[in-house]
């Protein structure tokens, strides 16, 4: 009974105090990685909870003798039992839910892969692969770069991308995306979205779909920044924002070139070489 | 370091692309007959897989020929697409963001919020 309700408490404790704890302060846009997998940690390890207290109370209730008189009295047996049952017909109704919720996240995926099969077999110019993933060259005059999870991974880069950014910055561009499908964020916008759709009047998976959006956006701006350099990453997110007017984009570049400040002096060159080569439109 | 290869996505663009070339459903074997020997020429099994993805996908139609044989046909014609307006449904559609990661993803205004707030950052004064 203690292990019983020890676990129903984590749960809810876990799923209260995450929005509380994770959507709050500066920290997570210094430390996206971390604050990412402590939401993926508190989701997880609540579920686990949950289900691990129905199986306890399963195992209690099919111990439980009904014919030999119970010293303590009848009403904790009952408890079990009740709970027991009460938990399998929610667990049936999650189980259902869950099913109606992830038939349309199903559907748009099918929709953008046979949107973007169209638009590589009429537009596209060039098909290489990098590092392991396919990156499609397509005619459009919108400036644009994005990556499709699942099985048929791939990246699409627009022509007028491709001429508006140097190698350096497209490079870095492709790595952002590549950071995307290598870091699974497909699956955690996923895993999310339907959280959120199953509960849409619950607050932790409100915040949770809403922190994993940005919190991916910033890992993988990271990760480009490690691999070609933090001013190649914030010069493209810069060029982007100015292409498209999106202050959002320079925000990213400035938080990664004020990441590059923090490090102590290889991080201060950094930020020297990246603030004489870029216009930051930062306003301080 | 950045690994260049050939691309694997080739073989579908160009199946595409030789269907709605073609004035008729055509089979697998006058497929592979329309590719450039110059090229790779894709084994039979790998086209119809090929196919059959494309079929799954629904952008390719199957259909029996007079002799038996399975023939293939585009489901619709390529004038019917630009790539303006499929980048536009691509970008449009709300319910596309768990599959498709796109570099200029616009962040709300509270994500805004708290990238100005950790950077000490003023919001920017909009243009009348």
């Amino acid at each position: 009974m203690v292990v019983l309700l020890s676990l129903l408490g984590y749960a809810v404790v876990a799923a209260l105090a995450s929005p509380l704890l994770l959507s709050r302060g500066a920290w997570r846009v210094r430390y996206p990685r971390l604050a990412l997998g402590l939401w993926l940690a508190a989701f997880l390890s609540s579920l686990l909870a949950l289900l691990g207290s129905l199986s306890w109370s399963i195992g209690l209730a099919m111990g439980t003798d009904s014919t030999r008189s119970v010293p303590n009295g009848w009403l904790g047996p009952t408890v079990i039992v009740v709970f027991a049952w009460v938990g399998l017909a929610v667990l049936g109704g999650v189980i259902a839910l869950v099913a109606s919720r992830i038939e349309p996240i199903d559907a748009a995926k099918r929709r953008a892969n046979q949107q973007l099969m169209l638009l590589e077999a009429t537009s596209s110019y060039r098909q290489v692969m990098v590092s392991g993933i396919q990156v499609n060259y397509v005619e459009c005059a919108a400036p644009l770069a994005m990556s499709f999870a699942g099985d048929d991974r791939r990246i699409v880069v627009t022509s007028q991308l491709e001429a508006e950014l140097t190698p350096g910055q497209l490079r870095s561009v492709i790595e952002h995306e590549r950071a995307h499908l290598t870091h699974h964020h497909g699956l955690v916008a996923s895993l999310s979205q339907l959280n959120h759709a199953c509960l849409p009047a619950f607050l932790g998976a409100r915040e949770f779909e809403r922190s994993a959006h940005l919190l991916v956006e910033l890992i993988a701006d990271d990760c480009a920044s490690r691999s070609c350099g933090v001013v190649d990453s914030a010069n493209a997110l810069v060029k982007v924002g100015q292409l498209r007017g999106s202050e959002s984009m320079e925000l990213r570049a400035a938080r990664l070139v004020d990441n590059a400040g923090r490090l102590p002096a290889r991080g201060i060159r950094r930020i020297r070489s990246a603030a004489s080569a870029t216009q930051f439109l930062v306003r301080r | 370091m950045l690994v260049v290869q050939r691309a694997k996505g080739e073989l579908r663009t160009a199946v595409l692309r030789i269907l709605w070339a073609a004035d008729a459903p055509l089979t697998a074997k006058q497929i592979r007959s329309s590719f450039d020997e110059s090229d790779a020429v894709p084994a039979i099994t790998t086209l119809l897989t090929v196919l059959d993805r494309l079929g799954a996908s629904g952008l390719v139609q199957r259909g029996p020929s007079p002799s038996g044989e399975a023939v293939f046909a585009a489901s619709a014609p390529e004038s019917q697409f630009t790539a303006d307006a499929m980048i536009s449904a691509l970008l449009n559609a709300d319910d596309s963001s768990a599959a498709l990661m796109r570099f200029a993803g616009e962040l709300d205004e509270g994500h805004l919020e708290i990238l100005r707030t950790a950077l000490n950052v003023r919001p920017a004064a909009k243009s009348k």
